[in-house]
């Protein structure tokens, strides 16, 4: 009886005992590849492309990731609502407000800097680019810094926590509500950032 | 007017958000909400370590790896993985306790559990390593503040009667950690634990 229960196929697999630790990781290389594979061909493994956001004559990078955003809230909405996904099963990574704005911080200014966000830096390094490259060193040794000072810094990473919270959860609001709101500015979003592009390139 | 496909797109966002928004406005009750409403209800360490010694009927499930389980895991806990979660027997009648030594996996298996009807179900705060600091191996100041000497005294018994014992520290009072439980209880039951360690 219980069993009858779970044999609806659904998701995540992983959790739900549909995949084990092995087919886990393989979906993951799959989607890891993929994921290259579409920022490569979205011309994001270029650092010219990608510093060209900051100066707005090319949005590209806020279009791919707000679509991608907006897509999987859309995708993970109705999924959830047929019962093809339990959203509560999803991971979600804890906030921790200081400390998630100093990260911020730091990685946007090495993303301005280096030319590449950790992704497109694997990606730009697969497809030869010295800088990318370097951008990857800079990456591991960022790691290696962080785990050595983390005893020292264990406190301040650890402070002003909200835990596992969403925007539904923290302005108790519909999750669809929610959908709806994001899609909008998302929407508003793309037309902006054109025009901006427009603007910005007209004068050069 | 002929509109590109990204418009399309773009448009097609709209209408799912659209009904989206409306159907969590006409139907506030769906799975998703009632999903949503499930409340964590966690279980301090104190309070197991003093059900297991006074031999309450308690069921304990530790949802570690085999070889973590192998060397070493709380006494009558039985190992269960996430993947293999959906083989446990549905009994609300016997408390069950929820452990790892990731808070994230208790709470997924606190989820699917409650999903599918479990009650009586509990997440262990702090999980095996609240277990092992607290219980197991307790801290305890040298001199006992006179306030703190009724909990001391239980925490060396539990400490005991488990095999372990307590660590004696020069500063500041660990015993803080219980009375808080103490304070806040039985509001620790919902108390959401954060995170631990990297």
């Amino acid at each position: 009886m219980v069993r009858a229960e779970v044999m609806d196929m659904n998701g995540p697999f992983y959790i739900n005992g549909w995949i084990g630790e092995d087919a886990s990781l393989v979906f993951a290389l799959f989607i890891g590849l993929s994921f290259g594979f579409f920022l490569e061909r979205a011309g994001l493994g270029s650092a010219k492309k990608l510093a060209a956001q900051f100066y707005g004559r090319d949005m590209s990078v806020f279009k791919m990731m707000f679509t991608a955003i907006i897509t999987a809230m859309i995708g993970l909405f109705w999924f959830n609502q047929f019962g093809l996904l339990n959203i509560e099963l999803v991971y979600l990574t804890p906030t921790f407000v200081a400390p998630q704005i100093i990260g911020g911080l730091v990685f946007g200014v090495g993303f301005i800097v280096g030319g590449y966000c950790p992704g497109t830096s694997c990606v730009a390094g697969a497809t030869g680019s010295l800088d990318g490259w370097m951008n990857v060193l800079g990456l591991l040794a960022g790691i290696l810094v962080f785990g050595e000072l983390y005893p020292f810094i264990k406190t301040f990473y650890n402070t002003t926590p909200l835990g596992k919270i969403t925007f539904v959860d923290y302005f108790d609001i519909p999750a669809g509500v929610m959908v709806f709101i994001l899609v909008l500015v998302a929407l508003a979003g793309f037309w902006a950032s054109e025009k901006i592009e427009i603007k910005t390139n007209s004068k050069l | 007017m002929k509109l590109s496909l990204n418009k399309k797109l773009a448009g097609l966002a709209f209408l799912l958000s659209l009904l989206a928004m409306l159907i969590s406005l006409i139907f506030p009750s769906s799975a998703s909400q009632k999903r949503a409403s499930i409340k964590i209800e966690y279980l301090s360490v104190l309070d197991l370590a003093t059900e297991i010694r006074n031999r309450k009927p308690v069921r304990l499930i530790d949802l570690r790896d085999d070889s973590s389980f192998a060397a070493f895991h709380i006494p009558t806990a039985e190992p269960y993985s996430l993947n293999n979660l959906q083989n446990l027997e549905i009994n609300s009648s016997i408390k069950t306790t929820l452990y790892s030594d990731e808070v994230d996996i208790s709470e997924q298996a606190f989820y699917l559990l409650a999903d599918r009807g479990m009650e009586n179900l509990f997440v262990l705060n702090g999980g095996i390593q609240d277990w092992y600091d607290r219980i197991l191996y307790p801290k305890m100041p040298k001199t006992i503040p006179d306030n703190y000497e009724d909990i001391a005294t239980q925490i060396k018994s539990l400490s005991a009667y488990f095999g372990g014992h307590s660590i004696y520290v020069d500063e500041g009072n660990p015993l803080n950690y219980y009375k808080g439980i103490a304070e806040s209880s039985p509001s620790t039951k919902t108390k959401r634990l954060i995170r631990m360690g990297c």
